[in-house]
């Protein structure tokens, strides 16, 4: 039978099994060499130009902390970092720079990079914790090379066992920049800078201190230091 | 042969044949769900709290991770007292060494100022984390608007009785 809504019925059907196919081909061909760590060059390529035509130096992939202070707990420090709905004993400030290339993971699928900067350490009964200390959402290419310098951590950086005023003191930590690329259509999915370009390094002795990592760091923050 | 017998069995042919669909949608969600290990596989956006990584309409692929949650991770969160999950991006982790809740999470929608501990204690006071046995799933796959009828659904209920009855009666009356 040919009535009008066998017309209808075949060609939406039709339709459908075009679209999800071509949604499928592109989720299929486009996302999955994205979502390795070395996709993101250890030094982003050589002679990018601004638009006035000054040739631009190459950002490196790099995360350098310059200093880190152990805050006590206070009303004041409770509204820096938005924390109203606990009173943690301590938190950490800290002071960093940020590079990256992150254009190669800008392709035709790419609907955003997901931009952060975490710290991981281990602590007692909790073997590890890993929390945001900043981020940003890059819609273009254009903003993808990342420079961030001498910033300070956007986000509350305080334990799980908050009451616990000497859980950070002397803690070794790791702050990596990671980041996730979120596609038009297709899988969305995480990756971090490699470990050996990772900044290491241990928080104040005493709540009220502060370390400056300049001081060692000859030129590369608490790298390698 | 008498034909109201044909006309009959003809009838109950067409019942038959929509109780296979609906059986066969039916299967193929709980086998999805079995696959994905749990129990919406796919999700539609309400809000507009993870702009711009997702708006309202789009659809969402979850599944229950075999390893941990990682800081980044968008997951859909379900809590007590609370009828309609989140979809937040997970900012803080903390993993426990042993007992029955495996990580401490803490989330946050991108399009958000602060994260999500006014969400956590609007029918739980005090609650300043979700555990993992709360997280229905993290967000591994993504599909634009598609979901969109579902939001029109829910915005104007007539359409879904329209579209509901249009659908059924046009798998009872068609005739082959």
């Amino acid at each position: 039978m040919h009535s009008l809504w066998s017309r209808v019925n075949t060609v939406f059907g039709f339709a459908t099994s075009v679209l999800l196919a071509l949604a499928a081909a592109i989720a299929l061909t486009s996302t999955w060499e994205l979502l390795t760590p070395t996709h993101v060059p250890a030094v982003g390529p050589a002679g990018t130009m601004d638009p006035y035509g000054n040739v631009l130096a190459p950002l490196a992939l790099s995360l350098n902390v310059s200093s880190a202070t152990l805050i006590r707990g206070s009303r004041a420090a409770q509204y820096k970092y938005q924390t109203y709905f606990h009173a943690p004993a301590v938190f950490v400030a800290l002071q960093f720079d940020a590079t990256a290339d992150l254009r190669a993971l800008f392709q035709w699928n790419t609907k955003q990079v997901y931009a952060v900067v975490t710290v991981a350490y281990q602590a007692p009964g909790f073997p590890t914790n890993k929390i945001t200390v900043w981020d940003t959402i890059i819609t273009n290419v254009d903003d993808a090379r990342l420079m961030v310098v001498n910033a300070e951590n956007k986000y509350a950086i305080t334990d799980v066992q908050y009451r616990d005023a000497a859980r950070f003191n002397g803690l070794p930590i790791t702050a990596r920049l990671e980041w996730c690329v979120h596609t038009y259509v297709g899988a969305t999915r995480c990756a971090a800078m490699p470990d050996e370009l990772a900044a290491k390094f241990t928080l104040p002795a005493n709540v009220g201190e502060r370390v400056s990592y300049r001081g060692d760091r000859g030129g590369a923050g608490a790298n390698g230091a | 042969m008498n034909p109201l017998s044909v006309s009959l069995r003809q009838a109950l042919l067409q019942v038959l044949n929509v109780l296979v669909i609906i059986s066969s949608a039916l299967v193929m969600w709980k086998g999805l769900s079995m696959w994905t290990n749990t129990e919406s596989p796919i999700v539609v956006v309400l809000t507009t709290s993870m702009e711009p990584a997702f708006g309202r309409g789009d659809l969402l692929f979850l599944a229950k991770p075999t390893t941990e949650f990682q800081v980044g991770d968008i997951v859909v969160y379900a809590l007590e007292g609370r009828e309609i999950p989140i979809v937040h991006r997970v900012l803080n982790v903390h993993t426990l060494l042993d007992g029955d809740v495996k990580q401490y999470l803490l989330t946050k929608g991108d399009n958000n100022g602060t994260p999500d501990h006014a969400l956590y204690g609007e029918h739980q006071p005090g609650k300043l984390w979700i555990t993992t046995d709360e997280v229905v799933g993290k967000v591994y796959g993504y599909a634009p608007y598609v979901g969109y009828l579902t939001i029109a659904m829910a915005d104007f209920p007539q359409l879904k009785v329209v579209l509901l009855g249009a659908l059924g009666l046009f798998a009872l009356l068609t005739r082959e």
